[in-house]
């Protein structure tokens, strides 16, 4: 008897609780159980996949110093983290995303009914097209950022199971790097064509001049073998331009590896190609035997070869540089964490989010019970 | 004690802003605005700047979060004396004073925060939460920070003469350095250590990541506040206990 | 379950400009349900001290204070008043820190305290008389286990002051009392337990007249 007491009471007791502070419950209990529930019992388990990559310059010696680091760590400085960007962008493109469809069909694979409710992609087939998939692709399936200390692309790839995960992230990475090589390639070969054109006038210009000055030496009788001539000055054209990107080369190595022992080799190479230049040079000039009106045209001849000389000097050197130049540019790709198949499934993170949901659902009913008290007693 | 706290609250509001035009709407109102207005001219100020730096979210949430704090040791800190005669009332307790009005400043400060954080947000200025539970854990942490602090300035007001005197200056010192303003990414490292004993900064590291997300580095370590709070919370109500004893009602 | 309150070796010191002030002395004092106490003393004996001690306003510098009983506010207080609340509030406030339905109370605190609507304004707008009434009526809405009345004042006409008495001393007579005052009257016709405070000591009497015996030699 005694115990039925008890219990009638505490039902009123918990009965009429419940009627004063039903806001509460509504608010608060009510959504918690709900999430808990969730949480526990039907939310699908997350598996990630990360994996870090970096994308760097030849040029990129990977740390700044002094203020431009300083800048670069307050955010303010301008496109401090572009080729990280370029490859966020990549990835979140519409053209990995088709190409993950092609290749692992994500897009049934994430309105598979193994997913919860909440995690579904377009659970009410409200609009199961590649756009909207798009979005849901962006946001849920994969997520990529940069860590800004080192400018460190961070991929992960999220499915309910990890070796899609796993699949997922690898699959990514090389299309990026495919990407990058593609990109790299444009790029360029771009950059060098124009100087590459202009190189291969220089090139073409001096070989006629000298087949004419040959023809004309011929004609004029005054050397032999005809040949000769020829082949020696398109030879020392191809001496002249051996020694010009040696010479750059040298200049290259001393001012970055002083103590470099191809120095020695170099400058070897540099003095025998100049001794055999000038040999060919006397030869040439020592099979001209006759002096007369025909020399003046002759020396006229020689001033406009050494003319175009020049401009292929100047033609070599600016491709060369425009060559090493584009070399620095060059992106790569650098995996500096590769994925690793994920053991454990990371989300949902159960008592984060019922510690989110229960503090915010609190505050909502502590600010309402504030505002609906205020208004009352406002009113009176 | 809960409905001493109600009944508290519920009286201090209607003395504060009274009936008349918005009445009640005015404890949302008034650090919203004031937020607000901050957070204006400190986007004006960086407009120039070619940056893609949030300046306006980044100011908004360091201030709204902020306020918890800075509202209620000025409000707590007269708590008692402004309301020495309930104290007749052998129900209400001094802790209940100070209780409501750190209660009042928190519910005040938040409503204004989210309102204004919607009001933003419309606009593009303030983005959805990164992170909402660390948003969250953030505002929890400073209010606790805050009710700890208010505990403790109540208490001081009785059991020193001098402190009146000095809190204005103390206040304002403390904002200054308390890293609401400025990210702890932005100080050089020697001097980040320092500042990083204050545990304002931490939380305000939390509550901006929470926000942002990782667009900056932060520096944090969410134990850190948590011990400094529990300590300061104990030493809040131990203070207050003593000063009991010094109260002189007129 | 016994309704008592209890002070234990309660002493009250000030720090004052030259030194210290003990307005009270060591009291030792055990009120019961249903006594009716009455304290004379003189002006500086610690009256004051005593009953908000009692009241739970201070606390004491050493010594206990054991409350089992529901305990008023010195009647007739006004300090509890916000002054730009009005009367309701003010009502709703007091009737929310003891848990009883405002609701329930308006009508009779209304009528007892004769303001009309009044009511409805700020309480600064009122004159003491006013004030008063006020502050008496709310303290008779709430049903306590002890009033604490510190010197009797007259407030009001000669209707409202027996209207009060009427509230006070019959309606709840089996109530506790605890009268401080240096007047005589009251606590001759009402208490059963009689004080002198003589400079923070706190003596018991047998009887009213031996009370007022030694009092009047003070």
């Amino acid at each position: 008897m005694k115990i039925d007491d008890l219990n009638g009471s505490l039902k009123k007791i918990f009965i009429s609780f419940l009627k004063k502070n039903i806001y509460f419950f509504i608010l608060v209990i009510l959504p918690f159980f709900l999430s808990l529930i969730y949480f526990t019992l039907i939310s699908t388990r997350v598996y990630v996949c990360e994996s870090k990559i970096v994308v760097k310059t030849f040029g990129d010696s990977g740390s700044l110093s002094g203020i431009s680091a300083f800048l670069k760590n307050l955010g303010l400085a301008e496109g401090t983290s572009s080729y990280g960007n370029v490859l966020v962008n990549y990835i979140q493109s519409r053209d990995v995303m088709l190409a993950l469809d092609k290749g692992f069909k994500i897009k049934d694979y994430y309105s598979s009914k193994e997913w919860d409710l909440l995690k579904r992609f377009d659970l009410l087939h409200l609009d199961p097209s590649y756009e909207n998939f798009l979005e849901f692709y962006r946001k849920f399936v994969v997520n990529t950022y940069i860590e800004p200390k080192y400018n460190i692309v961070i991929l992960q790839t999220r499915a309910k199971d990890p070796d899609f995960a796993y699949a997922l992230n690898q699959q990514i990475l090389n299309l990026s790097e495919n990407f990058i090589n593609e990109m790299n390639k444009k790029v360029y070969s771009s950059a060098l064509s124009y100087f590459e054109n202009r190189l291969e006038e220089s090139r073409t210009k001096v070989k006629s001049l000298s087949e004419k000055i040959a023809k004309f030496l011929i004609k004029t009788a005054v050397v032999a073998p005809e040949q000769q001539i020829g082949v020696l000055l398109q030879s020392t054209a191809r001496l002249k331009e051996q020694l010009i990107a040696k010479e750059l080369e040298l200049s290259r190595l001393i001012s970055l590896a002083p103590k470099n022992p191809k120095i020695n080799d170099l400058e070897r190479e540099i003095s025998e190609l100049k001794a055999e230049i000038n040999k060919n040079l006397e030869k040439i000039a020592g099979s001209s035997t006759s002096i007369g009106p025909q020399a003046v045209e002759l020396e006229m001849l020689k001033a406009e070869l050494n003319l175009l000389m020049k401009e292929l000097e100047a033609n070599l050197s600016a491709y060369l540089q425009a060559k090493n130049q584009a070399m620095m540019q060059l992106l790569f790709v650098e995996t500096v964490e590769a994925p690793i198949k994920p053991d454990a499934p990371v989300e949902p993170r159960i008592l984060k989010s019922l510690f989110t949901i229960f503090i915010l659902c609190f505050i909502i009913w502590a600010l309402y019970w504030f505002i609906t008290s205020a208004a009352r007693e406002h009113a009176e | 004690m809960v409905r001493v706290i109600q009944a508290l609250v519920m009286r201090e509001l209607i003395t504060r802003y009274g009936r008349k035009n918005i009445g009640f709407l005015w404890a949302f109102f008034e650090p919203a605005f004031f937020a607000f207005l901050v957070t204006i001219v400190w986007t004006f100020v960086r407009m120039h700047e070619r940056s893609t730096f949030p300046i306006t979210a980044f100011i908004y949430i360091g201030y709204s979060n902020g306020l918890l704090w800075r509202y209620t040791i000025t409000q707590c800190f007269h708590a008692i004396s402004a309301n020495q005669g309930l104290l007749y009332h052998s129900i209400v307790k001094p802790v209940d004073l100070v209780i409501s009005r750190w209660l009042l400043e928190f519910l005040s400060v938040t409503g204004g925060a989210i309102a204004l954080g919607l009001l933003f947000g419309g606009f593009g200025y303030v983005p959805i939460p990164y992170d909402f539970s660390y948003l969250l854990l953030g505002w929890i942490l400073m209010a606790w920070f805050g009710l700890a602090m208010g505990l403790i300035f109540a208490a001081l007001s009785i059991l020193s003469e001098v402190v009146e005197h000095f809190i204005q200056a103390f206040l304002y010192i403390f904002w200054i350095l308390s890293g609401s303003l400025f990210a702890a990414e932005f100080l050089p490292p020697n001097v980040r250590e320092y500042f990083l004993y204050l545990p304002t900064l931490h939380i305000a590291e939390i509550v901006r990541y929470g926000l942002l997300g990782p667009i900056m580095n932060y520096y944090y370590d969410i134990s850190y506040p948590v011990f400094f709070n529990l300590i300061a919370l104990s030493v809040g109500f131990f203070l207050l206990r003593i000063a009991e004893r010094k109260i002189e009602v007129e | 379950m016994e309704k008592f309150v209890r002070l234990e070796n309660v002493n009250k010191i000030f720090p004052i400009k030259k030194g210290v002030n003990y307005a009270l002395r060591n009291i030792n004092l055990t009120i019961n349900y249903g006594d009716r106490i009455g304290i004379l003393g003189l002006n500086g004996s610690g009256k004051s001290t005593l009953i908000r001690i009692i009241s739970g306003a201070t606390k004491p510098t050493t010594g206990k204070v054991i409350k089992r009983m529901k305990v008023s506010w010195p009647l007739a207080f006004q300090g509890g008043f916000q002054g730009s609340l009005t009367g309701l509030d003010n009502l709703k406030f007091i009737c929310r820190i003891y848990g009883v339905d405002w609701k329930e109370k308006v009508s009779f605190v209304q009528d007892f305290a004769e303001l009309g609507k009044y009511f409805y304004e700020p309480v600064k707008t009122y004159s003491s008389g006013m004030r008063a009434r006020l502050a008496f009526a709310l303290s008779i809405a709430i049903d306590f286990d002890c009033y604490l009345i510190d010197e009797i004042v007259a407030v009001g006409d000669q209707r409202f002051q027996h209207r009060c008495k009427v509230e006070l001393f019959e309606k709840k007579k089996d109530r506790t009392f605890v009268i401080v005052s240096h007047s005589p009257h009251h606590i001759k016709d009402f208490c059963n337990r009689f004080f002198v405070l003589l400079e923070g000591h706190l003596l018991e009497f047998e009887n009213f007249d031996q009370a007022w015996d030694f009092y009047s030699k003070l």
